[in-house]
């Protein structure tokens, strides 16, 4: 990937959390292990895994709104893993974030016109009355009709205020969006409007998107490419076409195999994997996948494998392949 | 929609919320059969009246402010909106067994699981508690539960989600249920371990015979484990078929519209279809189809009467007047 194509690099990114009892530390909850992966310009990475497996820590980190413990998170060009708040600020401008709850995530004190005008203040970007222009034609873009601007966040629907989110993250022109669960919170029949939104503004002013979500159909609808984690490590990352007929890893098979597909052909009836998953406290030695791998073998229990580029593009995390 | 004596028998059943806001028509005129053996998917968006079907049959729904204003559902052709509370406190967890979405409340936190299948066990049969224990562990190694006999004295928080709704399912299916009511059993759980509940709630379903009613708004859920499924929109049910059909050949405009907006791996699409809108506010509803605000099809007939559920040649059920001259027409109700 050529230098200047790349703007977001993660370079063996590290997050533990200490664990406390009666306040000492008793270990780490390992939420992101030895993570690497670029992010293009203008390009959308989905980001799945299952609940815990590290995708909002992950997240988080790129846009630091998280120290790191360990490795380089590296943002158009600058190693953004040690600066302190102060130094941040004015790239905050360029890294949003949408959240996934569109009730508790926007201030039910403030009207649109503030809360979409939020970051435009903190960046002290345009005068006041100008400020009121860019809002209007904000949620214009996103589908708000201006004339709601003095209103609050309870007075619209769940996909509206998803669409306030929106406005408010893309208001500073950002480079990069963090997608947490974009649309996990909103009716099936509100998802694909706010899809089409996110997708519609990338095609148009070229943002990046991390889009984060445990739905497979809607990251691999969405994602140019797709990094699958397991217990907080990227177990394999592709093109998206390539999960779609050369899934690799026994995990990421499985995976893809367990979400039920609406239409009856080919439906699994058997579930593919058995056993829980296990506690990122005591992360499993070797691959971490190996407790519930089918085809585990004695190297599995022992020997972390490295990811590994199998094909172009594509990289894979498992010894047997 | 068998010739034989359905299991479970829904006719016209309409439950009201009394509230500040006016009348919620939560569920308004829903008719449907379960038949022995089979698994009825029920599918819909947030708030179009599932959980307040699986409460209905239950006779659990919160009243006030709710309250069954009208309908029968039978039970092996009793009616059991009839019964005596007493008599229903029998039929829940005895002949109708069910599951909750949120495993976590509704096991007791400060009770075993054990102890919560043996009380279940206890109040529904003629066991001592020597065999009611036996039963229970024997149920939660049926249930895929490894280290029965151990995590029999286990607290629900030391149970992991799949393992806690393994249990739920092991006190449903204690007392041998005719009928399991599932709403929304795997929503909380990661996709691995749903496909490990799915399989086994279908396992089960096999072993003893039961009968489940599915309750999801994940319509690749149904496809997976249903043989029939009602589609609901707004406390009404708009189409209702063979799962298979219904899925590949919708026929209402919402069930058409909502397969079309969901992605999927073996279709790939450009752009989402988008149903433009949103679901109308139960006590404010429109007039006509409730439907009609949304659906691209609309005539002017759709924006002035409520159009009622029609059944085709072919068994197909659909409420929506681009299928209703044509089919005999049922009593028009709503
Ligand atoms: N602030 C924190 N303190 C301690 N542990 C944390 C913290 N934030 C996350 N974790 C833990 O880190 C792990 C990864 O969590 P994370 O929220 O990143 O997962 P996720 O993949 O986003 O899951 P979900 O799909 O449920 O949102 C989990 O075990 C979680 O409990
Ligand atoms: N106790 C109650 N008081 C007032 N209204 C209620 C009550 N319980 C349910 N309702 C209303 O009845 C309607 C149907 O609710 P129900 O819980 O059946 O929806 P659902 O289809 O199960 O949705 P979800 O997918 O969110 O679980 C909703 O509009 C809801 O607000
Ligand atoms: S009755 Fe009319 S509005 Fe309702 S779904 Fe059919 S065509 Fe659309
Ligand atoms: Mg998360
Ligand atoms: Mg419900």
């Amino acid at each position: 990937m050529a230098e200047q194509e790349v703007l977001m690099a993660v370079e063996n990114l590290n997050k533990w959390f200490p664990v406390r009892k009666m306040g000492r530390a008793r270990g780490y909850v390992k939420a992101v292990n030895d993570v690497s992966l670029q992010i293009r310009r203008g390009e959308t990475l989905g980001i799945v895994g299952e609940s815990g497996c590290g995708k909002t820590t992950l997240g988080r980190a790129m846009i630091r709104l998280t120290d790191v413990t360990d490795g380089r998170v590296i943002f158009d060009g600058q190693d953004i893993s040690r600066l302190s708040e102060k130094e941040l600020r004015p790239l905050r401008r360029d890294m949003q974030i949408i959240f996934q709850d569109p009730y508790s995530s926007l201030n039910p004190r403030m009207t649109v016109g503030d809360i979409i005008s939020e970051p435009l203040v903190y960046q002290n970007m345009y005068s006041a009355s100008e400020r009121i222009d860019r809002v209007r034609e904000l949620m214009d873009l996103c589908g708000l009709d201006p004339v709601y601007i003095r209103r609050y966040p309870h007075e619209f629907s769940g996909g509206q205020r998803q669409r306030i989110g929106i406005a408010r993250a893309i208001a500073v022109n950002p480079k990069f969006v963090l997608c947490d669960e974009p649309v996990s919170a909103l009716d099936v029949s509100i998802q694909s409007q706010v899809i089409n939104l996110l997708m519609d503004l990338q095609s148009r002013t070229g943002i990046a998107y991390a889009f984060i979500s445990h739905n497979l159909n809607v990251v691999y609808h969405v994602s140019r490419r797709i990094a699958v984690l397991y217990l907080g490590r990227v177990v394999e990352l592709a093109e998206r076409e390539t999960f779609k007929n050369n899934r690799a890893h026994p995990y990421t098979r499985a995976l893809f195999e367990a979400i039920p597909q609406v239409g009856f052909d080919e439906q699994q009836k058997k579930a593919p994997l058995s056993g829980d998953l296990p506690s990122p406290v005591d992360l499993p030695s070797g691959c971490v996948f190996h407790t519930r791998c089918p085809y585990t073998q004695p190297r599995c229990r022992t020997e972390v494998p490295d990811l590994r580029e199998i094909d172009p593009g594509h990289y894979v995390a498992c010894h047997l392949v | 929609m068998t010739d034989k004596q359905p299991l479970l028998k829904v006719r016209d059943l309409c439950t009201y919320f009394y509230t500040e806001e006016g009348i919620v028509y939560a569920l308004d005129d829903v008719s449907f059969d379960v038949a022995r053996g089979q698994t009825l998917g029920i599918v819909g968006e947030s708030g179009s009246g599932k959980s307040v079907t699986a409460l209905s049959i239950m006779r659990l729904v919160q009243s006030p402010p709710g309250r069954i204003v009208s309908g029968t559902v039978e039970l092996l052709g009793e009616d059991i909106l009839k019964k005596s509370r007493k008599e229903m406190k029998q039929i829940r967890g005895g002949k109708i067994g069910m599951i909750f979405q949120e495993p976590m409340t509704s096991l007791n936190p400060v009770y075993t699981v054990g102890n919560q299948i043996m009380e279940s066990i206890l109040l529904h049969s003629d066991c001592n508690r020597k065999q009611a224990k036996e039963r229970a562990i024997e149920m939660l190694r049926l249930v895929g539960i490894p280290l029965p006999e151990k995590r029999f004295g286990e607290y629900p928080h030391q149970l992991s989600g799949g393992m806690r709704q393994r249990v739920m399912i092991a006190i449903a299916l204690s007392c041998n249920p005719q009928l399991l009511i599932c709403d929304e059993p795997t929503t909380a759980l990661d996709v691995t371990i749903q496909a490990q509940i799915l399989e086994l709630i279908n396992d089960l379903k096999q072993q003893t015979g039961a009968s489940v009613i599915m309750i999801t708004h994940d319509l690749g859920v149904i496809s997976r484990v249903a043989d029939e499924v009602m589609v609901m929109y707004a406390g009404k049910a708009m189409e209702y078929g063979a799962a298979r059909d219904v899925f590949t050949q919708p026929r209402h405009p919402y069930t058409a519209a909502l397969l079309k907006s969901i992605p999927n791996l073996e279709e790939d699409v450009e752009r989402l279809h988008v149903i433009e809108g949103m679901v109308p506010s139960l006590s404010k509803r429109p007039q006509g189809c409730l439907f009609h605000p949304r659906c691209k099809q609309a005539m002017t007939v759709c924006q002035e009467k409520r159009p009622a559920l029609t059944t085709a040649p072919d068994g197909r059920r659909v409420r929506c007047f681009l299928h209703s001259d044509a089919v005999e027409k049922e009593a028009a109700h709503g």
